[in-house]
């Protein structure tokens, strides 16, 4: 399984070009149905810029029920947790008014 | 009492007595409208009524004068003799030291009390910040940045409502701490497009206090794409009232919103003023003796899907 910690790749986990750069060497493996983690070790808390650019753009190309199979999410927080999760239930109640 | 004169094709604007959310109103109506009214290249700040200033008036006065110094209108300051408390305090977070490139007093120096004056660029919001405003809040009350990162990561849906939607450069913020109000007040500003304007190329008919309403609301977008889904100044919102106890204010165009604790989610007020500020301000008064309790949202836990379908 590919793991990508996230410090080692943006100095911040701060705007949405920080959340890009983590969906750009995540979203391969994923569409591919390939398992892959995304460590936020040495991470506190991020804004949502950085959740929807990095995992919730995922959505766009890939079904939800996918995404939950290849991404592991772990070193996060409540907070993190939070926001991971109420972004994806929102999107996830739009697709279904969509459909 | 604000007093506008005109001096040849010059303007002069008095700034009040009190200089808070209260009167700048008339402050900014006195210089944004007989600005454009008069279409003058000269604008004179006469500071010498001007005895109390809040965060607010600090950051409103200097997007005044950014506003007015982008469209090319020069900006003199008077009154500056007598050393009262309010531009002591100026002159001490480096107000006179940014824009008049000196202090004004001798003994001047940035209080413990306030965050140094600094406009930002709102592309590169990020070193001011994590390497200046955090840090002040986290000397101010004694906790780490990692207790402190949620306070951040809310701060920084302003910072990104700035850069990804106000159509300007620059903001500013200005902060004091009230220790004794255990309060801490945070005031960003930007004088861009205002969010009212930026609401209603979804929502025609809004009116100023509907479009507060609308972009504070949970997954209401302007953007078509995933660059910020609506969420920013909801979290804000709901983390600062429901996990803080404090209060969120805003001014833009001729909407007014505040934010605060309810028993189940904030409690959201909107309404129209007479006025409208040309812009963006937000207000975010932290509670600081609830700080500590945020310690519990940054610990450690595992992640786990949720069966959203």
């Amino acid at each position: 399984m590919a793991t990508v910690r996230i410090v080692d790749h943006v100095q911040n986990a701060s705007t949405y070009d920080d959340g890009q750069v983590i969906f750009n060497l995540i979203a391969d493996s994923v569409r591919a149905g390939e398992a892959v983690e995304v460590s936020f070790e040495g991470l506190h808390a991020v804004p949502s810029a950085f959740i929807n650019a990095a995992l919730v753009q995922l959505v766009e190309t890939v079904p939800l029920k996918q995404i939950f199979r290849s991404l592991r999410i772990t070193h996060s927080t409540k907070f993190i947790n939070e926001m991971i999760l109420k972004r994806f239930a929102f999107v996830s109640e739009q697709q279904l008014k969509v459909t | 009492m604000i007093l506008r004169t005109l001096i040849g094709n010059d303007v002069t604007v008095s700034l009040p007595r009190t200089f808070n959310m209260t009167s700048m109103r008339q402050f900014i109506s006195a210089a944004v409208i007989k600005q454009a009214e008069t279409r003058a290249k000269k604008i004179l700040f006469n500071f010498t009524n001007l005895e109390f200033i809040e965060p607010e008036g600090v950051v409103v006065l200097a997007n005044t004068i950014e506003h007015f110094r982008q469209a090319g209108v020069r900006i003199e300051f008077s009154g500056l003799r007598s050393a009262g408390p309010a531009k002591r305090y100026l002159d001490d977070s480096g107000f006179f030291l940014h824009y008049l490139k000196k202090r004004l007093f001798i003994g001047s120096n940035p209080r413990d009390t306030t965050v140094p004056f600094e406009l930002f660029p709102a592309k590169n919001y990020v070193p001011y910040l994590y390497q200046k405003l955090m840090p002040w809040i986290g000397s101010s009350v004694n906790l780490s940045e990692d207790t402190l990162s949620t306070i951040r990561a809310c701060l920084e849906e302003v910072f990104h409502n700035i850069d990804y939607h106000s159509g300007v450069d620059t903001g500013c913020v200005f902060a004091q701490h009230f220790p004794q109000k255990k309060r801490i007040c945070i005031a960003i500003s930007d004088f861009g497009i205002g969010i009212p304007t930026r609401v209603r190329t979804r929502a025609a008919e809004a009116s100023d206090a509907e479009a507060l309403r609308l972009a504070v609301k949970e997954g209401w977008t302007t953007k078509t794409n995933v660059v910020n889904r609506g969420v920013g100044l909801s979290t804000l919102l709901k983390y600062i009232t429901q996990r803080n106890s404090g209060t969120v204010l805003l001014h833009s165009g001729q909407g007014y919103l505040s934010a605060t604790r309810g028993p189940q989610s904030s409690n959201v007020t909107s309404r129209n003023s007479e006025w409208s500020y040309p812009g963006t301000l937000v207000h975010v008064v932290l509670r600081t003796d609830t700080l500590e309790k945020l310690e519990d949202d940054v610990a450690p836990e595992v992640f786990q899907w949720q069966p959203f379908e």
